[in-house]
C-alpha cells in the first residue's frame, strides 16, 4: 500500500463492476482452477493434461456421454435452486443435503403403502410425498429460527447429521427397510410401475431432468414476478427495511424454506425412482453440498444454475473416466469444485475493486 | 441393561471418557469465542479441524513424531485461517459463504489425498495416540483422580485454555482491542488501531486451535484417519459459542454436555444395548437442536459480528 501511496494512488471497492472486467476476472479464476487441478492430478501420479483432458472428455465427448451429464446434472440442479432461492433472501440453508434424503425417505415411505396404484397416479403421488419430505425438514428449520432465533446455518447442519442417523437406521435393520434378501444395506428394488419414465429410450436420462429444467423455469419466475419473490430480494438486500415496510418476515422465511426443501427433496426423489432404482446410501453423492456450489457458481440466477449444473454433472461423470483410465480416485472433483468456487468467490470480488488517482480534497 | 451401567468402574470410564473427549471441542470453541468476540464468524471451524485431523495423522504417520504431528497441524488450520481471512477480511466475501467455501475445500482436499495416498481398501493405517500423562498425587484419589488427573498433557492444557482466554479477552490490553473490534470498530480505529489487523491475528488464532482440536482427534483419540472424522465437532464448537453467550467460562457446561453423550453412547453400545447406535449417535446433535431453541440469553454476542469493517 505504500508504493501506491507515493505513486499518489488509491484503491477502491465500487458496487457495481464493468461487465467485460468481471468476465476476465471469472475466465482467469477458471484458468486458476484449471491449473491447481492439473497439479492435484500430477500429485496423484497421473500426467496433469492427460488427466484433464479424458476429464473434460468423460463429461462432454460425444452424445451418450452428455446425456449422461444431463443425467448426474439432474440432482443438481434441484439442490442448486433449493441454495438459490433460499441464498437470494440471505437465509443460509446447508440443509439440502439432508432434506435430498428426507424426500427420498418420504416417497419410499409412501410408496411402500400406495404401490398398488397404476403408474401415472402412483408417479404423482411419489413425486409429491418426495417434495412434502424435503419442505418438512426444511420447515423446521424455518421455524425454529422464526420462533426459537435458531440460526438457519446451525439447524440445517446438525439436522443434516440427524437424519443421516436415521436413515442409516432404517437401511441397516431388516425390521425397517432392509432388504431381507440382500447383504447390502438397501431396500428392495422398485417396480417397473413406480419408476421414473425414460426421456430417450436407450439412455438412462429420465423425467426428473424435465422437472428440474421446469422447476428452474418456475423459481426464475417466482424470484422475479411474484410478490414472494420480491419479498424473498427484500430480505436478503436489507431485513430491517423488509419490516418497515411491513413484509412478515417469519412467513416469508418459512415459505423459502418450504420451497427449498421441497426442491432438494425432489433431487433425492429422483436418484430413488429414476436412477438407482432403490434406497441406499448412495443415492447421493455429495449432491446436497454440492448444489450450494452450483448456486453460489451462478451468482444465484436460477437459470444460470442449470448451466453449472450441467458443468459440474460434467465434472462427476467425467471422473468416472479418471478413475479407470488414469487410476485416479473420483474423490478428486470435490476438491476440484471447492477450488474452483474459492478462486471465482475471489476473482468476483477483485474486479470490484479500481486503482486510482487519490482526490485532494 | 442399565444395571450394568451401574457400576463404579463404568462410571468412571464415562466420565474419564467424557473429560478426554470434550478435548477438541474445548479446543475449537476457545478458538471460535475469540475470533467472534474479534467481530469475525467463523463458519470454517470444521473444515479447519478436519485438515488439522488429516495433516495431525499424516505427518505423524510419516515422522513417527506425534508433537510433530500436532504441530504440523496447528500450522494447517493457522494457514486455512489465513486463507479465511483473506477473503473475508480483505477481500469482503460474505463470512458465512467464504466459512461454508472452506469447509467444502478441506473435505474435498482431504478425502482426495486420503484416497490418493492409501487407495479405496479399508486396510487400517495406525499410529500410537499420546498416552495418559497421570499427575502425581492428584491421580490417586479415588475416583476423580481417574476422571480428572490421568488424562493426555493435551486435555490439561484444553482446560488451562479457557481460564487463560477468559482473563485474556477482559484484562489485557490486547484482549480489550479484540473485544471492541468486535463491539465497537470505530472506537478502535479513533484509537489509532488497525480494526483488520486485530481481526486477522484473531482468525489465525482460532484456525490454530481448530487445528489443534483436530489433531487430538487422530493423535489423541482415535489412532487413525477416516474421511469426514470431524463428524460436525466444529459445529458444536460453534454451538458452544452461543451457549456459553460468548464468555469462556460458560461455554465449559456444554462442552461436557456433549462430551458427555458421546462417551456416554460408547459405552452403552458395548453393553448390547437394543436402542439402536445410530440414535445414540445422533443424540448429541439432537441435544444441541434443544439447547440452541432454549438459549434466549444473546447479552454477550459481539454487536458487529459478522459485519466487514470499511474504514471512513
Amino acid at each position: 500500500m505504500k508504493i501506491l501511496d507515493r505513486l499518489d494512488l488509491q484503491v477502491e471497492r465500487r458496487d457495481e463492476s464493468h461487465i467485460l472486467i468481471e468476465v476476465l476476472a471469472v475466465a482467469l479464476a477458471l484458468t486458476g482452477a484449471i491449473v491447481t487441478s492439473g497439479l492435484l492430478i500430477k500429485l496423484a501420479g497421473a500426467d496433469p493434461v492427460e488427466g484433464l483432458v479424458s476429464l473434460a472428455k468423460g463429461g462432454f465427448g460425444g452424445t451418450d456421454r452428455l446425456l449422461e451429464t444431463l443425467l448426474r446434472s439432474t440432482p443438481l440442479i434441484l439442490t442448486g435452486l433449493a441454495t438459490v432461492i433460499a441464498f437470494r433472501g440471505e437465509i443460509w440453508t446447508i440443509g439440502q443435503e439432508g432434506q435430498f434424503f428426507a424426500g427420498a425417505m418420504m416417497s419410499y415411505w409412501v410408496f411402500t403403502y400406495v404401490r398398488d396404484l397404476p403408474h401415472i397416479p402412483l408417479l404423482l403421488i411419489i413425486i409429491f410425498s418426495g417434495f412434502v419430505g424435503g419442505a418438512l425438514l426444511a420447515l423446521i428449520s424455518g421455524v425454529m429460527k422464526a420462533y426459537f432465533n435458531v440460526d438457519i446455518i446451525i439447524s440445517t447442519v446438525l439436522l443434516n447429521y440427524i437424519i443421516n442417523n436415521v436413515i442409516l437406521m432404517l437401511l441397516y435393520d431388516k425390521k425397517y427397510w432392509m432388504d431381507p434378501s440382500q447383504f447390502y444395506p438397501r431396500t428392495e428394488t422398485i417396480p417397473e410401475v413406480a419408476r421414473y419414465p425414460l426421456l430417450f429410450s436407450e439412455y438412462r436420462l429420465h423425467l426428473g431432468f424435465a422437472i428440474a429444467i421446469l422447476a428452474a423455469l418456475l423459481i426464475s419466475w417466482t424470484l422475479k414476478k411474484t410478490p414472494l419473490g420480491f419479498d424473498i430480494r427484500a430480505l436478503g438486500g436489507n431485513p430491517t427495511a423488509s419490516k418497515f415496510r411491513g413484509i412478515n418476515i417469519n412467513s416469508v422465511i418459512l415459505l423459502t424454506m418450504l420451497i427449498s426443501g421441497g426442491l432438494a427433496g425432489l433431487a433425492g426423489t429422483g436418484e430413488v425412482f429414476g436412477v438407482h432404482h432403490k434406497l441406499q446410501m448412495d443415492i447421493s453423492i455429495n449432491y446436497g453440498y454440492t448444489g450450494i456450489i452450483v448456486g453460489m457458481l451462478a451468482e444465484l440466477n436460477p437459470l444460470v444454475t442449470v448451466l453449472t449444473a450441467i458443468f459440474f454433472g460434467g465434472l462427476i461423470n467425467g471422473s468416472v473416466k479418471l478413475v479407470t483410465s488414469l487410476g485416479i480416485p473420483t474423490a478428486v472433483i470435490y476438491a476440484i469444485q471447492a477450488i474452483i468456487l474459492i478462486f471465482i468467490l475471489s476473482a468476483r470480488v477483485l474486479a470490484r475493486f479500481r486503482i486510482r488517482r487519490k482526490d485532494h480534497v | 441393561m442399565f444395571e450394568d451401567l451401574l457400576n463404579a468402574t463404568i462410571i468412571v470410564n464415562i466420565f474419564s471418557s467424557m473429560v478426554r473427549l470434550s478435548t477438541p471441542l474445548l479446543l475449537a470453541a476457545v478458538g471460535e469465542v475469540v475470533v467472534e468476540r474479534s467481530g469475525v464468524m467463523n463458519m470454517g471451524v470444521e473444515g479447519m479441524m478436519l485438515m488439522g485431523a488429516f495433516i495431525g495423522f499424516f505427518v505423524t504417520y510419516n515422522t513417527g513424531g506425534l508433537w510433530l504431528g500436532i504441530l504440523s497441524a496447528v500450522v494447517a488450520g493457522g494457514l486455512m485461517a489465513c486463507l479465511l481471512a483473506f477473503m473475508s477480511i480483505t477481500l469482503r466475501v460474505d463470512q458465512t459463504v467464504t466459512g461454508l467455501a472452506l469447509n467444502l475445500f478441506s473435505s474435498g482436499m482431504t478425502l482426495f489425498i486420503f484416497r490418493a495416498l492409501y487407495g479405496d481398501t479399508e486396510t487400517v493405517k495406525t499410529i500410537e495416540t499420546f498416552s495418559p500423562a497421570p499427575i502425581p498425587l492428584l491421580s490417586n484419589i479415588p475416583y476423580l483422580g481417574k476422571i480428572l488427573f490421568s488424562q493426555r498433557l493435551i486435555t490439561y492444557i484444553a482446560f488451562l485454555f479457557i481460564p487463560l482466554v477468559a482473563i485474556f479477552l477482559k484484562h489485557t490490553k490486547m484482549g480489550l482491542a479484540i473485544r471492541s473490534a468486535g463491539e465497537n470498530p470505530h472506537a478502535v480505529d479513533t484509537q489509532g488501531l488497525k480494526v483488520n489487523g486485530i481481526r486477522f491475528w484473531a482468525v489465525i488464532f482460532g484456525g490454530a486451535m481448530a487445528g489443534l482440536a483436530g489433531a487430538f482427534l487422530t493423535n489423541g483419540i482415535s489412532s487413525r484417519f477416516v474421511p469426514g472424522m470431524t463428524g460436525g465437532r466444529g459445529w458444536l464448537a460453534i454451538i458452544i459459542v452461543i451457549a456459553g453467550n460468548w464468555q469462556p467460562i460458560r461455554m465449559l457446561a456444554a462442552t461436557l454436555l456433549f462430551a458427555f453423550l458421546n462417551a456416554f453412547q460408547f459405552t452403552l453400545q458395548g453393553t448390547g444395548t437394543d436402542i439402536p447406535f445410530q440414535l445414540l449417535l445422533a443424540m448429541p446433535y439432537i441435544v444441541a437442536l434443544l439447547v440452541l431453541m432454549s438459549q434466549r440469553m444473546r447479552s454477550r454476542m459481539p454487536a458487529s459480528l459478522g459485519i466487514p469493517y470499511t474504514k471512513e
